[in-house]
């Protein structure tokens, strides 16, 4: 799972983001620079960026699930909303550690590092939320918002 | 008011229809579904704390409390440690799955460093050793040959060494019974379990008429039988300490080269028969005195001279043996200290002490994925203009628990890669605030033009060090006018060698330690 999330936030080895030591303290490269026995923030943050677009999916989609939230644009308010939620989690949470001087020492980690997980987790999250609004087999079982998409109504 | 009517007529039909039953389920199903949707990932993320992440939890927490660790919460990280086969706990197990304390505590050190507890290793209680170390005799041996006179006349600083040295032994633990020997050609006193006062009375009786008066054949130092004679009494239940400036006298019309050569061998063989049977450890201290007397050069001619000299003691003994006076710092404690050290185990097999690879400090480029199983992969020279075309890095290691001194893996020459194309550097490591290097005690920095996909052996070998080049001499006739001379031995080079030979024999590999670094590209 963890190389599945890796490789996903570091785009195939693309286009990462973010440095190789981010990449590292992630992964869960430990405070006493032995081995990856720390936290997997990878796993974590990743499964969490499932759980926040799946809950506010639901929120829209089975919960509030009304007429007057059916349009394209509630749509587009709820994606914002989304993808302000898993950049803040996906930068703060390796923010917090490097204030905290919570990380092996040898890793240089920057700001710029947190932004870039955070944009990186951003952009799964929108891209994540677009699949599953976007093939029916979860918004029909809405009913006032089963043809609710990124383009329509 | 006919419309009232109908609406409440409504409203009750409606209550006592299962219509409402009905839309209070949706309503009750609703929430249920809300509550699932919102608060089982919640759960689901709660519950990722890994077991490690827990483990260091609780040890911050107990030793955040009081700066300490006590038995008890020692026992619950170990708990902790036995219940999880998670990959951050298999650092802390041996092959058996057995939990190696001094691990622990390592870990332990290094997670308060980082964390910036400072707690040191006595902060942390540890179960005490099952294995007590035996006690033993110590068999004091002291050279009473003519041209040791020099060192006992008036007071002198290889007296008060002596004497804190045989107090040290005597009140350490370790020491069973204490007897104190003069030797020469032979044993000519004696004296069985020494007492306290009777030690003093050695010490106060060092004087050159008493090592007249306690006869024997003064007049030369056969050392290769004096060393005989005192190995021969070193077992299991005897360690020996023999006490000599360790001067050959190979007399005149002798000639010296031939003489020097010849003892070397025998002593050689003497060490190398014994170590056959027996597991023996050898300590050579070399120490400094005030010298009033004769000096005897190696025509047998005597110069009086005074100043300082070199004297040298020797401590023989089984490896658990010798590893307890060294626990017990016995000879750190020597008053004045001493000028240099040299530790002779034999080689049953080769220890590995702990070491790690740095991922920081490096020239060129690698991966961390595989650092933990000493695999540097996907390594790469460097590109910039400052390292153009090189590839290096970095090693911390743990020689703490060595019997060997720090300074002996210092010195490069005592090292041997099996790919000679690297170049090596070794320092101290100073920075005790440093969590990546708290436990360590040298850094290794390896650097080399030539990087090729290899498994890249480092070897620690035993071999004579460069302070016995030093302070050894082969021409000692003119010591009053040469001041280097002052301070060397004539012969020690001879006498070391054949020691070193019997321990570390120059036709097998002498590895003390041995680290192996698997580099692919």
């Amino acid at each position: 799972m963890e190389e599945f999330f890796a490789s996903l936030y570091e785009w195939f080895g693309l286009n990462p983001l973010f440095s190789t030591d981010m990449g590292d303290q992630l992964r869960g490269w430990d405070i006493t620079c032995t081995d990856y026995i720390g936290t997997p923030w990878y796993v974590i943050i990743g499964w969490s960026m499932i759980a926040v677009t799946a809950v506010l999916y639901a929120l829209q989609y089975h919960i509030i699930d009304s007429s007057r939230w059916k349009n394209k644009t509630h749509w587009w308010l709820f994606a914002l909303i989304i993808v302000i939620l898993n950049f803040l989690i996906a930068f703060l949470i390796p923010y917090n550690s490097i204030q905290a001087g919570d990380y092996c020492n040898q890793l240089n980690l920057s700001v710029s590092d947190c932004i870039g997980f955070g944009l990186s987790n951003a952009v799964w999250s929108f891209i994540l939320f677009i699949i599953i609004t976007t093939i029916p087999v979860f918004r029909k079982l809405s009913n006032n918002c089963r043809h609710t998409t990124f383009w329509k109504p | 008011m006919a419309l009232t009517k109908i609406v409440s007529t409504e409203k009750r039909l409606y209550s006592q229809t299962p219509l409402r039953n009905a839309v209070q389920l949706d309503k009750l199903k609703k929430y249920y579904r809300t509550v699932l949707i919102i608060f089982l990932p919640i759960l689901f993320l709660t519950s990722c704390t890994s077991e490690f992440e827990s483990f260091n939890n609780t040890a911050f927490e107990f030793a955040s409390n009081n700066k300490r660790i006590d038995q008890k919460e020692f026992e619950t990280l170990l708990e902790d440690i036995s219940n999880s086969a998670e990959r951050g706990f298999t650092q802390f197990k041996d092959e058996n799955g057995e939990i190696n304390n001094p691990k622990v505590v390592s870990y332990l050190l290094k997670y308060y460093s980082a964390k910036n507890l400072n707690l040191t290793e006595v902060d942390i209680w540890q179960p005490e050793s099952l294995t007590k170390p035996k006690a033993f005799n110590i068999n004091v041996y002291l050279e009473n040959s003519a041209s040791m006179d020099g060192y006992v006349t008036g007071v002198t600083d290889f007296e008060t060494a002596i004497y804190n040295l045989l107090g040290d032994f005597k009140i350490s633990k370790v020491c069973d019974s204490l007897n104190l020997n003069y030797i020469n050609n032979s044993i000519p006193y004696s004296k069985k379990n020494a007492l306290p006062a009777d030690i003093q009375d050695f010490i106060e009786k060092l004087e050159p008429s008493t090592f007249r008066q306690k006869g024997g054949d003064r007049s030369v130092s056969d050392l290769k039988n004096i060393i005989n004679t005192v190995l021969n009494t070193v077992d299991d239940q005897n360690a020996a300490v023999l006490i000599s400036d360790f001067v050959f006298s190979p007399g005149k019309n002798v000639n010296a080269q031939d003489y020097l050569n010849n003892q070397g061998v025998g002593i050689k063989i003497d060490f190398a028969e014994k170590i056959k049977d027996f597991d023996l450890s050898a300590v050579v201290i070399q120490l400094e005195s005030n010298f009033d007397g004769v000096y005897y050069d190696k025509t047998n001619k005597s110069i009086p001279f005074k100043g300082k000299r070199p004297y040298y003691i020797w401590i023989f003994g089984s490896n658990q043996q010798i590893s307890s006076i060294l626990d017990k710092k016995i000879l750190d404690n020597i008053k004045g200290g001493y000028l240099n050290r040299l530790i002779l185990q034999s080689i049953k097999e080769t220890n590995n002490p702990n070491y790690k690879i740095l991922s920081n400090l490096k020239i060129g480029d690698f991966s961390r994925a595989e650092l933990n199983n000493k695999i540097l992969a996907d390594a790469s020279l460097s590109k910039d203009n400052q390292n153009k075309g090189l590839f290096g890095f970095s090693i911390a290691v743990d020689f703490s628990k060595s019997s060997q001194d720090a300074s002996y893996f210092l010195d490069t020459t005592n090292y041997e890669l099996s790919n000679p194309n690297y170049q090596l550097e070794v320092e101290l490591i100073s920075n005790k605030n440093d969590a990546s290097l708290s436990g360590f005690t040298h850094l290794l920095k390896l650097q080399t033009s030539d990087l090729r996909n290899e498994n890249l052996e480092i070897q620690v070998v035993g071999q004579t060090p460069n302070w016995v080049y030093a302070s050894s001499s082969i021409n000692d006739s003119n010591i009053l006018n040469e001041i280097s001379e002052q301070q060397k031995t004539f012969g020690l080079q001879f006498l070391i060698e054949g020691l070193n030979d019997a321990f570390y024999p120059k036709s097998s590999s002498n590895a003390i330690n041995i680290f192996t670094i698997t580099i692919k590209k």
